[in-house]
């Protein structure tokens, strides 16, 4: 079933300048979907639009099926929703930042606690969340987001400003809500370092356009596709004349030698190859070309 | 309706250690602690005549200072109330929360209207306070022997809260629109100098909202009809601009 679904989605602030052009978005049920692009790229645009809180100047946006914003307020019922920073009430603690939503959702009084539990702030729940650290701000807005047991978590850049160990924190108890509760999430990032070990599908925007939309495998066979081994020998001039035949030389300079290979099968044979013509080698270098880089070169064009 | 009582609750927590709450308790003290203050100090100057409500006289006092400070009292109150809102960046949390617009708007206002309801309780409440603690502590000024025009309070009250309902409209448009607390804060305080300086008289007056409160000073109700034409002035200013900011809301404001 697609939770998630876009069809040509068009929105400009003013009509003479589209920021969104053409966003055809699917995110399937179960899935944990990274939306990724530069800042500026249209990620919160996007994510507003999904919410309703933009309108588009075209196209149709349909959450559990169901079109937005005709049926906005049954489907909001079934979102937990953190778009940037969390709206939070800093003159409060977090329990009241809790239960001002849960007396609008109408949630019972204990699962304040539940998701407290969840994301760790049970000891903080009486504190003033002014005296909260960024990281457990994120947390309670989490939690805002949790309350009602979403069956859909929109969740745009939840680890800005986070550090290392927050955003490993914030990954594992987005991995968790996945996996124990079977929860459908759409994250946003700038930094695909952040999401990749997180997300199994991913779309990538880039000045307002959805550049690449897939699976995270799908991802990778295009990374192959760009990587190369940087290799220095004694001889670089035979190591050529024995590898071009198979093997496309993508650069030859003082540094060495750059060739593409396909899989590691052929890493394994260059090597070898190399060995068996008698080649001294001083630097073996396999340069992945990382889904960082391979983000850089899609957004890029 | 739930969904308007839900939000309402809501808002009673958001309150919670804001200055918009204190400024109502506080506000509602300062003009019958001043009264109080004048009554302490210069009883003899308020010793009735025969046959005299000294009631009426206290809240006649006591409502021409509420008349210069409400304005101010509701300008700020409902500044501070969206303030809130605003410093959370919290719109976009609650248009996403399964609650309609109409909802919201609603509850805000009614919150509104509680604040200011309480602040009027208050100011009635303490106003006996001081008479009867005056009444104890001066027997002469006879406090003790008569009791509070009922009429004269419901009535004042009544007239003056209709008086302040197009200052309450027009401030509830720009508190949500407009999400600086200071510029809100100056167009009140411009409406209201303006209105002081015309001494709330004069011609056009009777269109500029600001002056409505102004006009009750020194208030002596008309025999003939129970309000004056700047109440209808400030109810039609309402109805046209609670309309007006809820199509604006529900309709057109994003956050």
């Amino acid at each position: 079933m697609t939770i998630i679904e876009t069809e040509n989605l068009h929105f400009g602030f003013n009509k003479d300048k589209l920021v969104l052009k053409n966003i055809n978005l699917k995110v399937e049920k179960g899935s944990i979907y990274g939306f990724l692009g530069p800042n500026g790229a249209g990620k919160t645009t996007t994510i507003r639009l999904l919410l309703g809180l933009l309108t588009p100047n075209s196209g149709n946006i349909k959450l559990f099926g169901k079109s937005m914003p005709n049926n906005s307020l049954e489907i909001f019922n079934n979102i937990g929703a953190m778009i940037e920073m969390p709206s939070l009430y800093e003159h409060l603690t977090g329990f009241d930042n809790l239960e001002i939503t849960s007396k609008i959702k109408d949630i019972p009084i204990k699962r304040i606690g539940e998701v407290l539990e969840i994301v760790k702030l049970t000891n903080a729940a009486k504190t003033k969340v002014k005296e909260y650290s960024m990281g457990m701000k994120q947390r309670l807005g989490l939690a805002l987001a949790l309350l009602s047991e979403p069956q859909l978590l929109v969740l745009d850049e939840p680890t800005n400003g986070l550090d290392p160990q927050g955003m490993i924190e914030t990954r594992e108890l987005l991995q968790k809500l996945n996996e124990e509760f079977g929860i459908t999430i759409l994250v946003s990032s700038h930094l695909l370092s952040e999401i990749e070990k997180l997300v199994n599908h991913l779309g990538i925007i880039n000045n307002g356009e959805l550049i690449f939309q897939g699976t995270i495998q799908e991802l990778h066979d295009l990374k192959l596709g760009n990587s190369f081994i940087r290799i220095e020998t004694n001889n670089n001039e035979k190591a050529i004349a024995v590898l071009q035949s198979a093997y496309a030389i993508n650069h030859n300079s003082e540094y060495g030698l750059e060739i593409v290979y396909q899989n590691r099968e052929q890493v394994a044979n260059i090597c070898k190859t190399l060995v068996n013509e008698g080649l001294d080698i001083y630097n073996f270098n396999i340069t992945t070309n990382d889904l960082e880089s391979i983000f850089l070169n899609i957004t890029n064009n | 309706m739930s969904k308007i009582t839900a939000a309402f609750s809501a808002e009673i927590i958001k309150s919670k250690n804001t200055f918009a709450l204190w400024l109502t308790f506080i506000g509602a003290a300062i003009i019958p602690l001043m009264v109080f203050i004048t009554y302490a100090y210069n009883w003899q100057m308020f010793i009735p005549k025969v046959g005299e409500n000294p009631w009426v006289e206290i809240f006649a006092r006591s409502f021409n200072g509420i008349t210069l400070f409400t304005p101010l009292f509701i300008i700020l109150i409902i500044g501070l109330l969206f303030n809130i809102e605003h410093r959370a960046n919290a719109w976009k949390h609650i248009f996403v929360l399964p609650i309609s617009k109409s909802s919201v708007f609603l509850s805000k206002y009614l919150f509104v209207f509680f604040l200011i309801g309480i602040y009027y309780l208050l100011f009635v409440l303490l106003t006996l306070v001081n008479g009867y603690l005056l009444g104890v502590i001066k027997a002469q000024l006879g406090f003790l022997n008569s009791a509070p025009d009922w009429n004269q309070i419901v009535s004042f009250l009544t007239k003056f809260f209709i008086g302040a309902l197009a200052i309450i409209a027009i401030h509830f448009w720009t508190s949500f629109r407009i999400k600086n607390l200071i510029a809100n804060l100056g167009i009140g305080l411009a409406g209201i100098a303006f209105a002081i300086l015309l001494n709330g008289k004069g011609g056009l007056t009777i269109f500029l909202p600001y002056s409505f409160p102004i006009k009750m000073l020194n208030y002596i109700p008309n025999p003939n009809w129970f309000l004056e034409d700047y109440h209808i002035v400030s109810l039609c200013y309402f109805v046209l601009l609670f309309c007006l900011s809820y199509w604006d809301f529900t309709k057109r404001f994003k956050g």
